[in-house]
């Protein structure tokens, strides 16, 4: 997986503006030049929860204030299955329970897909940790979100996933 | 045959003191004439003794008995001493009556008698029912006091007749209890009862080796013939320990799916720590119970295995084994029931937690993006452009937010009143109000509402029917709690809306029925039944709308807790509805409509108030007209 060239050329495509003249302008092209190549190290998260408010707000959470995350959003796991792309993202937040498939489920079928994909689950109870990784060892060990969760907390934890 | 005269004295005397006093034996006919002459001659009275055996002889023999109830007729007193058996009761019992005091002595042999105290009559051996064979005379004075002294020490000795008798009776219901000593007669002990079942078998297992035993033995092949093909149907119960080796036997004989013949497993030292029973214990008819001692469980042929027993007729030692059996079997079922309901709790905490934590996550979540935001913008600079993007942003947060404590509100109610019902803490407070005032008031409450949520897009529209609206001075009384009633209609109107698309077309029905609903198959039955009492009639309130229709799959468990196809509902409220209605003595259910136009009904039935003025033939005619007048409320805005 190489982050530079998804990041470069599938996610983030080169924007350019027709109005030179202006310095403003320049300024604002400079501005985004330089962001777009910081963007070039910025990571790809995918959320899966039935809830559209709690997707929303995790995504919100962690794009706030926050260039270095992009988040996508997907509430039903049989939308994202026929629509997920193999070796796009950098980590998956998983609901556990969801109607239809639940997260284990879900995450055993992109695990056909992706490999290398890191997982998360998210859960309003408690859960065997211990107990997942042997079903799923790409399961980082601390990497369990127990909703609800704090702004501050959630980002520290996708963080710690992703170092 | 001629009679023997003996002298009464070795020395002899005077004739006609040797004629006077003598001793005869008379046979045959003359034996039996000799007694009833010396009867005849009785003046005062007459103390008889005699074997078991006797009382048959004086009741059994006609011309004996007539002679007896003579002396009766004469007033003669008769003391009779006798050994009451279970076989001579019945003629002691008609002896009673004639005599005028019968009492019992163990042991006796022989027979006499003593008339007046001046003649002795004996007989050695007597045959049930028939004449004496024989009798000895004797008027010898000494050999008279000798036998009277003789029958009054037996008198003092023999205890009340009536005394003897009841112990007998009783005797006769209790039965015997034996012990068995030979395991060959146990086995076939148990074989025999089991044949002989009329009504019921109870067997209890104390080790599963003892359950295979039996069955190698053919026990448990002749309990299910006997609870499948005998004409009565033995009913068989069977408690058997939780081994994993009967798992499959006892599967096996569960698939049968027989209904006279029920396995019960039992974890003995889960229940008592130890094990509770190590004999087993078989009990037939409720009549008789063998409870068999095992002394070496790892052996498998059944005598081997097997040590004393106990043979039981008697009352209070089947009963006992009867109640061990009827508390463990119980025992069983309350502990099955308590494991169900355990599991039931959990799930529901289970539940209740994710739906509880579900909204937080946005209202935590998006509260403190907002005040960080915030932060951030108030030591920025923003043109008005930015801010106003920014306030848009902000309320749409805000509008998740409000939504979302709205949602953890209704919950946090819901589930208050899902613990008040299980509880059986739900009081309902009592009113007499119309029922069609609480219709028209939530129809118009679910307008300002669901405006409210939904602005602009989901326009709904709902028509309220109710009884013969053209009457202005109809009342739809029923005595009921006001806010519950309105929770239900509020619970049905808001599922209605919830399943239907824009355009969707929300039908609200009262019907006034002389009915009573029967239910079948989740599918409710109206059943005519005529008008009798006020208590017959019933409002029928229906929630009709034009959406997809109830999800088979959760059809059948529509009214439990926690169920829903929907991401915005509780789960509860169809639950909850349900409690309310029945506390209310009515009854409520769903159909898919059937008609082609799909859809869901849901229906509620709630008594009409007992002293409402209108007649019923008011109601009727209200009934009649309904059809043509509708009120209509429909919602003149865009949304609903």
């Amino acid at each position: 997986m190489n982050d530079i060239n998804r990041g470069t050329n599938q996610k983030n495509p080169t924007k350019k503006s027709k109005n030179v003249d202006s310095i403003l302008e320049k300024q604002k092209l400079d501005e985004l030049h330089r962001t777009s190549l910081e963007k070039q190290d910025y990571k790809t998260i995918l959320i899966v929860d039935d809830e559209p408010d709690i997707t929303y707000t995790l995504k919100l959470a962690l794009e706030n204030n926050n260039e270095r995350y992009k988040v996508h959003t997907y509430n039903n796991p049989i939308t994202l299955l026929a629509e997920f792309k193999p070796n796009y993202y950098d980590l998956l937040l998983v609901d556990i329970n969801m109607p239809f498939m639940n997260g284990f489920e879900l995450c055993k079928k992109i695990l056909e897909l992706d490999l290398n994909v890191k997982i998360c689950f998210m859960s309003t109870g408690e859960v065997n940790l211990y107990a997942l990784r042997d079903v799923y060892p790409k399961i980082g060990m601390g990497c369990f979100v127990k909703k609800p969760i704090k702004v501050k907390n959630l980002i520290k934890m996708v963080e710690a996933e992703l170092d | 045959m001629s009679p023997q005269n003996t002298t009464a004295g070795e020395g002899g005397g005077d004739y006609k003191k040797l004629d006077t006093s003598l001793t005869r034996v008379f046979y045959g006919e003359e034996a039996t004439n000799k007694s009833l002459e010396v009867f005849s001659n009785i003046k005062d009275k007459f103390d008889a003794c005699g074997d078991p055996i006797s009382p048959s002889v004086c009741m059994g023999f006609e011309p004996l008995k007539r002679a007896y109830l003579d002396l009766k007729r004469r007033g003669i007193k008769i003391r009779f001493i006798t050994e009451i058996t279970s076989f001579n009761l019945h003629y002691c019992k008609e002896l009673l009556n004639i005599v005028t005091e019968l009492r019992h002595l163990d042991g006796i042999m022989g027979n006499f008698g003593i008339c007046d105290g001046n003649e002795y009559l004996a007989v050695a051996r007597i045959k049930e029912d028939q004449a004496v064979p024989q009798l000895i005379y004797c008027n010898v004075r000494e050999v008279i006091d000798q036998q009277q002294y003789i029958f009054e020490s037996f008198w003092n000795r023999a205890i009340s007749a009536e005394l003897k008798i009841t112990e007998i009776e009783e005797g006769i219901i209790l039965g015997t209890t034996e012990v068995l000593q030979d395991a060959q007669i146990t086995k076939e002990a148990f074989v025999d009862m089991i044949k002989s079942a009329e009504k019921e078998v109870l067997l209890l297992c104390p080790t599963a080796n003892a359950f295979l035993r039996e069955q190698r033995m053919g026990i448990i092949d002749r309990l299910i013939q006997a609870a499948t093909t005998r004409a009565t149907g033995v009913n068989v119960r069977i408690i058997a320990p939780t081994s994993s080796i009967l798992d499959s036997t006892i599967d096996q004989i569960k698939n049968m799916k027989c209904n006279n013949f029920n396995i019960q497993r039992i974890d003995y030292t889960e229940f008592v720590g130890t094990a509770v029973t190590t004999v087993t214990i078989l009990v037939v008819d409720r009549k008789s119970s063998l409870v068999i001692e095992k002394i070496d469980d790892s052996k498998e042929n059944f005598v081997e295995a097997i040590g004393l027993a106990t043979f039981s007729t008697s009352n209070p030692t089947v009963a006992s084994y009867v109640t061990i059996f009827e508390s463990l079997w119980n025992q069983v079922k309350v502990y099955e029931q308590l494991k169900i309901n355990d599991k039931m709790r959990k799930d529901f905490i289970n539940v209740a937690a994710h739906e509880l934590r579900t909204p937080i996550v946005p209202i935590l979540g998006l509260s403190e993006i907002l005040y960080s935001r915030i932060l951030k913008d108030s030591t920025h600079s923003m043109d008005r452009d930015e801010m106003k993007l920014n306030a848009n942003r902000y309320l749409e947060m805000l509008d998740t937010v409000i939504r979302n404590a709205n949602r953890l509100g209704r919950l946090t109610e819901d589930i208050l009143d899902v613990t008040k019902i299980e509880s059986q803490a739900l009081r309902l407070k009592k009113e007499r109000f119309d029922l069609d005032d609480i219709i028209v008031n939530t129809i118009q409450e679910f307008k300002v509402q669901v405006k409210d949520m939904n602005s602009g897009s989901r326009r709904r529209e709902i028509i309220y029917e109710s009884l013969g609206s053209d009457n202005k001075d109809r009342s739809v009384f029923i005595d009921a709690d006001k806010s519950r009633i309105s929770q239900v209609l509020w619970n049905l109107v808001s599922n209605a809306i919830k399943f239907t698309e824009e355009g969707g077309k929300i039908n609200i029905k009262l019907d006034l029925l002389n009915h009573q609903v029967k239910f079948a198959e989740g599918a409710a039955e109206i059943i005519s039944k005529g008008i009798e009492r006020d208590s017959d009639r019933i409002f029928v309130v229906t929630v009709e709308d034009n959406g997809p229709g109830i999800d088979p799959e959760v059809f059948s468990k529509l009214f439990k807790k926690f169920v829903s196809k929907s991401y915005h509902g509780t789960g509860l409220g169809l639950f909850i509805s349900k409690s309310i209605v029945e506390a209310h003595g009515g009854k409520i259910w769903a159909r898919n409509n059937i008609n082609g136009s799909g859809g869901a009904a849901f229906s509620f039935t709630i008594p009409v108030s007992s002293n409402s003025t209108n007649s019923i033939q008011d109601y009727q005619v209200q009934t009649s007209t309904r059809a043509t007048a509708g009120t209509r409320i429909t919602n003149e805005g865009n949304s609903l």
